[in-house]
């Protein structure tokens, strides 16, 4: 009844000992501080409450008031009661051990105690719960109820509905994390079963958590069923190589083989969450498809041939391009999916051996640049993943976080869920469209010409600085030239309104937060967009909360080590069309299936035949590889001591879970070494260690580490010491909106043009790719003429037909067939349908592909995910800065085969 | 299997607005719903989540948690039996046995919902209806019809309408308590409707 503030903290008796907890405590966690584990089935601290098996009942007690006589403790649940000051938990009183038994008696009515052939037996809190609170024996004598087992609920997981103890942890999991419902329970009382609608298969990518999570064998991995018991497995920690968010796992091998990937808690990372890529695709290692041993071409092409042999054909071959040309001649394309050691060996090899400054990890790069905030003294991601979940609002621009940073997505959902307003810019719909509270969905490639209408936004209603005075954002309005919103919004396609609400949300917010798609970061127009993102951050106040993503599971740490074009070096989409001129002679190509990921599938095999030599180190034999002089057989992520760097700059160690021995496999690092050595240079490494030392004394990101390496949680580093807030003038981007959109051409057509912003004549001249083909507005009239150009946007799905997820069968049956994404108005004009097979035509040749017909894209826009299908999208697209027109056609069903001029599908 | 236009328009602006949020409406709308299907199809269901933001899986779910809401067709004229104590002791279980038998249907509890192969009907059991004083009872499409003994099972096969309870109204899931509206209780009448309904319940 005063006015006093809440105590900071309440103090409870736990089993007789005092604690001191913050209010609020449930009292299992209450009791958790205190040492004293309360057996639970539904709780879960990640999840919301339910109160549904009733194993945690506690004897609790509350103080009376004062003068009351006291009260009588009771039985609780402590998964549900919040601790009160001079509560008494008493966890082993007699009548919760009572009630506890009870629970594990009628647990087990209905449970099928099929331990001895259950995943779970082992590592199963159903069964360790049972040994330690459980009744000796049940009364039950009658039949057990019998219900669905070995019920695939998706190719990944399956149920053992006979198992499940109904805590409705998964049910809570898909509802609450990823917020996909698409699982729940059917029926009720003895008949309820776990269900979808219409028992249609799971399809969420973060589904495979629920195994880890349910507390029995219910739920349960198709591919690890019946593989092997928890006690007969090793472990290894490690970090998933599979996209930059750099997730922390635990190996489980087997037989030296991985038999499972399990998150491994991290909660400035993954929390203890992985996605179903990180979790499945990791039969790759164990695959008999895997190179075994190095290839070297003779006169009848490729061939087995050992060690010695292909670094001497190796060192030959790039040893008389460098005396006929020099090394400028050689470019080296990859290394985004290797560890910091191979990459800083791989940096090096370049800079010492090779001496070129051709060196790019970003695959179809067109500007040299990698850190498109380094105008404004700060690193590409400047804040920890974690800080998602704190932000009052998150801007995204040109990223698909949902696939393109997964684990991440579920970080921001958990700030959605906090509070923060989500504003989602893009060319068509995401899965974060669905969180959004703002939409800014503007035309294909016009990113830069709406962060400078959001900019212009805020100019005219500057934010509040903490005393209440606008903030005074002159020097912005210069920066931007005196762009207008309105004029902004006309070339973004975005109403000004949107564009003006969003700026305020953004401007309104306490700790926003920006992140831009790793694409935007090697486009044409990277420096520009950077300029624009980076003065965004200072209009806000927030400089430093301004984040690029990044490709490859270690893009940051390929960035660091020095994966990126010299002084003079030309970025890796500039060095493939060079190759392709027959400028660039020789192409070193580490770890990159360049057919399948360069964007222009004809330019990348035009280079890789004219180049006089191609080198390439590879897990398979990938068309690329084979059309190279010399393959090397390297190890993979899973294989390899080292560290890793994630997106957000997280330093962190990997052991290596598979050993090669008996294989002809090598790490890259050794493979750079010996090369280095056979071209008698010598880089001088014969461990891991020694690169990883070399590492960091080299790279400045690891100069605060002091030479030593950071624990299992990794430690997060900064190329660049982060300003104070606040500091620093607003920088003027190179750019020019045109005083017009050009027109869409064509009769019929619906189609925009995208609002693409030009950066000034001689900038572009400088960074414009050459060699590139017909004038866009050529194109657009001509594709227009068919009646049906559209402009296309790809980018990869989470999931797609990778070499290294075709390993993974059941995986890649969860991989939809190559589609095409159409809007209904434009479908209708086409006369295509949904599900029918459409021809999609480009500047380099036509792919068939399944329509999706739906309100995603707006119209006058297309999608195709970039890695589905054989050939891939790249196979008619053209290496441009132009957004790639389309024209779509309906295939007759004769015509099903035709596929168009394309390079051969996946290796 | 589609919602009609006037089913759509109906659970935005009437159903939607009633409650504080938007899953709340789920219940009427599948109830208004099957009034116009007869029964909930998948695809229903994922017309209805579109409508009221809501997975499928969880529109489904909660449908299949109700014995009410049928996921398959059911017959034209749905007879319930009920099979609780008080219409047990009076022979329920003979009037369920010789209802199945007269329609050509295996008799016996354990069945669930059995239908006629013309569609014309659809027989279950029961549990307690709520109005034990004319045990044997039996619903039929959601009116009371009682007592109803194994004996009375033809006549009451041959006009159903004989057996009727009267002042037992059937209850529309759709118009809430507010607005009964069944034959012969006008919508707007509720003050009727309740003094009546309460006057009946003898038990
Ligand atoms: S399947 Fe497992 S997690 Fe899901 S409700 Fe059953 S026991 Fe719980
Ligand atoms: S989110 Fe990325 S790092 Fe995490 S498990 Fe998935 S692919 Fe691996
Ligand atoms: S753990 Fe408390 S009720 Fe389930
Ligand atoms: S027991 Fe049959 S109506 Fe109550």
């Amino acid at each position: 009844m005063t006015g006093a503030p809440p105590p900071a903290t309440v103090t409870v008796t736990v089993d007789g000992k005092d604690v001191a907890v913050p209010p609020g405590t449930l009292a299992v966690e209450a009791a958790r501080m205190a040492g004293v584990d309360v057996p639970v089935f539904c709780y879960h601290p990640k999840l919301s409450l339910a109160g549904a098996c009733r194993m945690c009942m506690c004897e609790i007690g509350m103080a009376s008031p004062p003068g009351q006589p006291p009260r009588p403790p009771g039985l609780m649940t402590a998964c549900t009661t919040r601790v009160s000051n001079g509560m008494t938990i008493n966890t082993e009183a007699p009548a919760a051990l009572k009630a506890r038994e009870g629970v594990i008696e009628f647990l087990l009515i209905n449970h099928p105690l099929d331990c001895p052939v259950c995943d779970a037996g082992g590592e199963c809190p159903l069964q360790d719960n049972s040994h330690a609170w459980g009744p000796k024996e049940g009364r039950f004598t009658e039949q057990k109820r019998l219900a669905r087992k070995g019920a695939a609920l998706s190719p990944l997981v399956v149920l053992d509905q006979e198992r499940c103890i109904a805590c409705y942890r998964c049910t809570r999991f898909m509802d609450e994390v990823p917020g996909e419902a698409e699982l729940a329970f059917f029926s009720r009382g003895f008949a309820s079963e776990l269900r979808t609608a219409g028992d249609a298969p799971m399809k969420s990518r973060f589904q495979g958590n629920i195994i880890d999570l349910c507390p029995c064998g219910a739920l349960t991995s198709e591919t690890y069923r019946f593989k092997a018991r928890p006690q007969d497995l090793d472990h290894a920690d490690s970090v998933c190589g599979l996209c930059p968010v750099g997730c922390n796992v635990i190996l489980d091998t087997r037989s030296n083989q991985v038999t499972r990937v399990r998150p491994r808690q991290n909660e400035a990372v993954n929390e203890i969450w992985v996605c179903d890529k990180g979790r499945f695709a990791h039969h790759w290692s164990s695959s008999p498809n895997r190179l075994s041993g190095p290839w070297v071409r003779g006169a009848d092409g490729l061939h087995p041939a050992t060690w010695r042999q292909a670094y001497q054909e190796a060192a030959r071959r790039l040893a008389a391009v460098k005396a006929a040309h020099g090394g400028g001649a050689i470019g080296v394309i990859g290394g985004r999916n290797l560890t910091n050691e191979d990459a800083h060996a791989l940096a090096r090899f370049a800079a010492e051996v090779l001496e070129t400054p051709h060196v790019d990890f970003r695959v179809g790069a067109q500007v040299a640049e990698a850190n498109p905030l380094s105008p404004f003294g700060l690193d590409a991601f400047n804040t920890g993943l974690d800080a998602a979940e704190k932000a009052g609002a998150i801007l995204l621009v040109g990223t698909d976080v949902h696939d393109e940073v997964p684990v991440q997505w579920l970080r921001i959902r958990k700030g959605v869920k906090a509070g923060a307003r989500l504003v989602v810019a893009g060319p068509r719909a995401t899965e974060a469209d669905r969180l959004a509270f703002h939409r800014l969905r503007h035309r294909p490639g016009s990113e830069l010409a709406l962060l400078v209408g959001i900019l212009a936004a805020l100019v005219e209603s500057p934010p509040l600085d903490a005393d209440g005075a606008p903030r005074d954002l002159s020097g912005l309005a210069a920066a931007i030239g005196g762009t207008g919103v309105d004029q902004a919004a006309v070339h973004a396609g975005v109403d000004a309104v949107t564009i003006r609400a969003a700026a305020a949300t953004l401007a309104g917010a306490r700790d926003p937060l920006v992140y831009v798609g790793a694409r935007l970061a090697i486009r044409h127009d990277a420096g520009a967009i950077g300029m624009a993102v980076g003065n965004l951050g200072r209009a806000l106040g927030y400089p430093a909360r301004v984040n690029f993503l990044v490709e490859g599971a270690n893009g940051r740490g390929a960035e660091w080590a020095g994966l990126v074009p010299g002084p003079g070096g030309l970025p890796a989409g500039h060095i493939i069309a060079k190759a392709a001129a027959g400028e660039i002679k020789a192409l070193y190509v580490v770890g990159e299936n360049l057919l399948e990921t360069h964007p222009d599938a004809a330019q990348a095999r035009e280079a890789l035949e004219r180049a006089e030599v191609v080198i390439v180190h590879e897990l398979f034999p990938t068309v690329t590889a084979q059309g190279a002089d010399v393959v090397f057989a390297a190890t993979g992520l899973m294989e390899k001591d080292g560290t890793t760097t994630s997106v957000e700059g997280r330093l962190q160690r990997i052991y290596a879970a598979v050993h090669p021995h008996g294989s002809d496999r090598v790490p890259d690092w050794r493979i750079l070494s010996d090369l280095a050595a056979a071209m008698g240079a010598g880089l001088g490494y014969s461990a891991a260690s020694e690169v990883t030392k070399d590492l960091l004394a080299d790279v400045p990101a690891y100069a605060s580490l002091e030479g030593k390496l950071p624990g299992s949680a990794g430690v997060l580093v900064r190329a660049v010491a982060v300003p104070a807030a606040g500091g620093g003038g607003f920088l003027t981007a190179p750019f020019h909106l045109p005083t017009a959109p050009r027109a869409a051409a064509g009769e019929g057509s619906t189609t925009t043009s995208p609002g693409r912003a030009r950066m000034p004549a001689d900038q572009r001249e400088r960074e414009a790719p050459p060699a590139v083909p017909p004038s866009p507005a050529a194109a657009l009239g001509a594709l227009a003429a068919g009646g049906g150009a559209l402009f296309l946007v790809a980018s990869p799905e989470i999931v797609g037909h990778e070499t290294i997820v075709a390993e993974t069968p059941e995986l890649l049956s969860t991989v939809p067939e190559a589609y095409v994404e159409v809007n209904r108005d434009d479908a209708a004009r086409l006369g295509i349908v949904a599900g029918g097979l459409v021809e999609v035509r480009g500047p380099a040749g036509a792919v068939t592909r399944v329509a999706r017909v739906n309100g995603r894209v707006p119209s006058g826009t297309c999608f195709a995910p970039e890695n589905l299908g054989s050939p891939r999208i790249n196979a008619i697209l053209r290496w441009s800065t132009e957004v790639p027109l389309v024209t779509l056609r309906p295939v007759v069903v004769e015509g099903a085969e035709a596929t168009g001029a394309a390079v051969a599908g996946a290796r | 299997m589609a919602l009609s236009q006037a089913a759509r328009t109906r659970i935005v602006d009437e159903f939607i607005p009633r409650y504080p949020s938007k899953r709340a409406a789920l219940m009427p709308a599948l109830w208004l719903a099957q009034e116009e299907a007869g029964w909930l199809a998948n695809e229903t269901f994922e017309e209805i989540g579109e409508l009221l933001d809501l997975h499928v899986t969880d529109v489904a779910a909660v449908a299949s948690f109700y014995v009410m809401f049928h996921r398959r067709p059911v017959g034209e004229l749905l007879i319930e039996v009920c099979e609780n104590p008080s219409c047990y002791l009076a022979g329920s279980d003979a009037t369920h046995a010789r209802i199945c038998e007269r329609l050509g249907l295996p008799a016996g509890h354990g069945h669930g919902m059995q239908s006629t192969a013309d569609g014309k009907y659809s027989v279950r059991p029961t549990e307690c209806l709520a109005a034990c004083d004319y045990a044997p009872v039996v619903q039929v499409n959601l009116r009371f019809h009682g007592p109803v003994r194994a004996d009375d099972v033809e006549a009451f096969l041959d006009d159903p309408a004989r057996f009727s309870i009267e002042g037992k109204p059937s209850f529309s899931m759709v118009a809430g308590p507010q607005a009964l509206a069944v034959d012969g209780w006008e919508a707007g009448a509720p003050e009727d409707a309740r003094s009546q309904g309460g006057s009946r319940a003898s038990g």
